[in-house]
């Protein structure tokens, strides 16, 4: 089983190690992996080519949403946080709309639509759900003053699923306790329209949080789809759809 | 000088705060990088829920064991792909995603070439990268995909191209080193 390679027999395999592609067949990966123990320049070349693989993955998905609550809870041994503090508004890209999306209600065509950088293109901010812990019942407890504010908006949102909206100066609150649980693997999509134009107004989750708040702007509709993870446009089915 | 800012953080900085147990530092690594691993793992695994498990385990292994990446040999975001990548690798082997990853190899081969989606972020990297990837002779591209998104081994890869295991490990070196040369060129990589 342990026979003894040449360093340059060794070296051919760099390439293909950096890439996962060298398994254990004759003892293979481990003999590189002890190898590179000692030999700075193999580890130097495994490093470089590692990068250019790097490069090649290289592409500008966001972050799935879902994910991070169950790095929390792995790392915090304990239930995902609750809150959910303001979601950010995104605009999608130049896209064909989905057909459930062609309906009187949404109006003509939308016009040109700027693509935002998507680094900056998460739809919470993760920094702040963790530290601010306070973040749930001070929602809870504004959504609840919107409703009582007569300049404010109630929308309900019908469909496949249930959820009332308060649109209160700009500031939406969704109630968001009697959604059920999205099938695994899935997150809720808040989605409004203005005139035709499609804004992602921020992911719930698998299971949402009791309120959600989000920055509502001037939208017409508000609905809800179900996603595998943050997009720019709806792609998943749409459960519930309220006029403002 | 109170606490660095997150948001701009180096990659070593980013990390040493990671193993002091800052959470949010942990969240700056995710931001930037949590996208581009899914990404991966979806392509290798053709499988979102199972990509989604390969994120998670990426990123914790981050927080319970920061010391692993070392900054003097690559970027984070290298050290955190290459990880998805060997994790995803060892999924792909397994006979769970065996048969999607057949499907998608059929469809593959009957296509010209494979595409880099579309990176917001970076145009222009992805543009350098695709064209140094295209440029590459035929046979080192086709190794390097092969083993790479294919999650094949370099035998297998050997097996799909009908050509000797020696001929596709220097494809693979050849075509690597190649296209960094291409990628230092045009400022993508940096030097060694």
């Amino acid at each position: 089983m342990s026979r003894s390679r040449t360093h340059d027999e060794l070296a051919e395999l760099l390439g293909a190690y950096a890439l996962d592609a060298v398994d254990d067949t004759d003892g293979e990966r481990e003999a590189v992996r002890l190898h590179l123990l000692d030999c700075a320049r193999c580890r130097a070349e495994v490093a470089q080519h590692r990068e250019v693989a790097a490069l090649l993955a290289h592409t500008g998905e966001p972050a799935p949403a879902a994910v991070w609550d169950r790095i929390t809870a792995a790392i915090e041994g304990e239930a995902p946080p609750a809150p959910q503090p303001l979601l950010r508004a995104v605009r999608p890209s130049p896209a064909p709309r989905p057909r459930w999306w062609s309906r009187p209600l949404m109006g003509a065509a939308a016009a040109a639509i700027v693509v935002i950088a998507a680094l900056g293109w998460l739809a919470f901010d993760a920094n702040r759900r963790l530290d601010d812990l306070e973040g749930d019942r001070g929602v809870a407890a504004a959504m609840a003053d919107a409703l009582r504010d007569p300049a404010s908006t109630v929308v309900d949102l019908e469909g496949d699923v249930s959820a009332r909206a308060v649109l209160d100066d700009g500031t939406g609150y969704l109630a968001a306790a009697d959604l059920p649980a999205a099938p695994d693997g899935r997150t809720y999509q808040l989605w409004g329209a203005t005139g035709g134009e499609l804004v992602s107004l921020g992911v719930l989750g698998r299971d949402p949080a009791d309120v959600v708040a989000f920055e509502a702007g001037d939208v017409d509709a508000l609905a809800l789809s179900v996603e595998d993870g943050p997009q720019v446009q709806p792609l998943g089915p749409q459960v519930a759809i309220g006029e403002v | 000088m109170g606490e660095p800012d997150l948001a701009t953080a180096s990659d070593a900085t980013l990390v040493v705060a990671i193993a002091r147990w800052r959470q949010d530092a942990l969240a700056e690594a995710y931001r930037r990088h949590a996208g581009a691993v899914f990404a991966l793992a979806r392509r290798l695994l053709a499988d979102a829920t199972l990509a989604e498990e390969v994120v998670q385990e990426v990123f914790v292994r981050l927080w319970d064991a920061p010391d692993r990446f070392d900054p003097d040999r690559g970027s984070l975001r290298s050290f955190l792909l290459a990880n998805c990548h060997g994790r995803s690798v060892d999924l792909v082997r397994s006979e769970r995603s065996r048969r999607a990853r057949e499907e998608r190899e059929h469809r593959a081969r009957a296509e010209s070439g494979y595409d880099i989606e579309h990176e917001v972020e970076d145009l222009v990297v992805a543009d350098e990268v695709k064209g140094a990837l295209a440029a590459l002779p035929p046979e080192e591209r086709r190794a390097i995909e092969l083993a790479y998104f294919g999650g094949h081994t370099y035998r297998e890869v050997a097996a799909l191209l009908a050509a000797p295991e020696g001929t596709v490990k220097s494809r693979i070196r050849a075509g690597l080193r190649r296209m960094q040369r291409s990628l230092i060129e045009s400022g993508i990589a940096g030097k060694p």
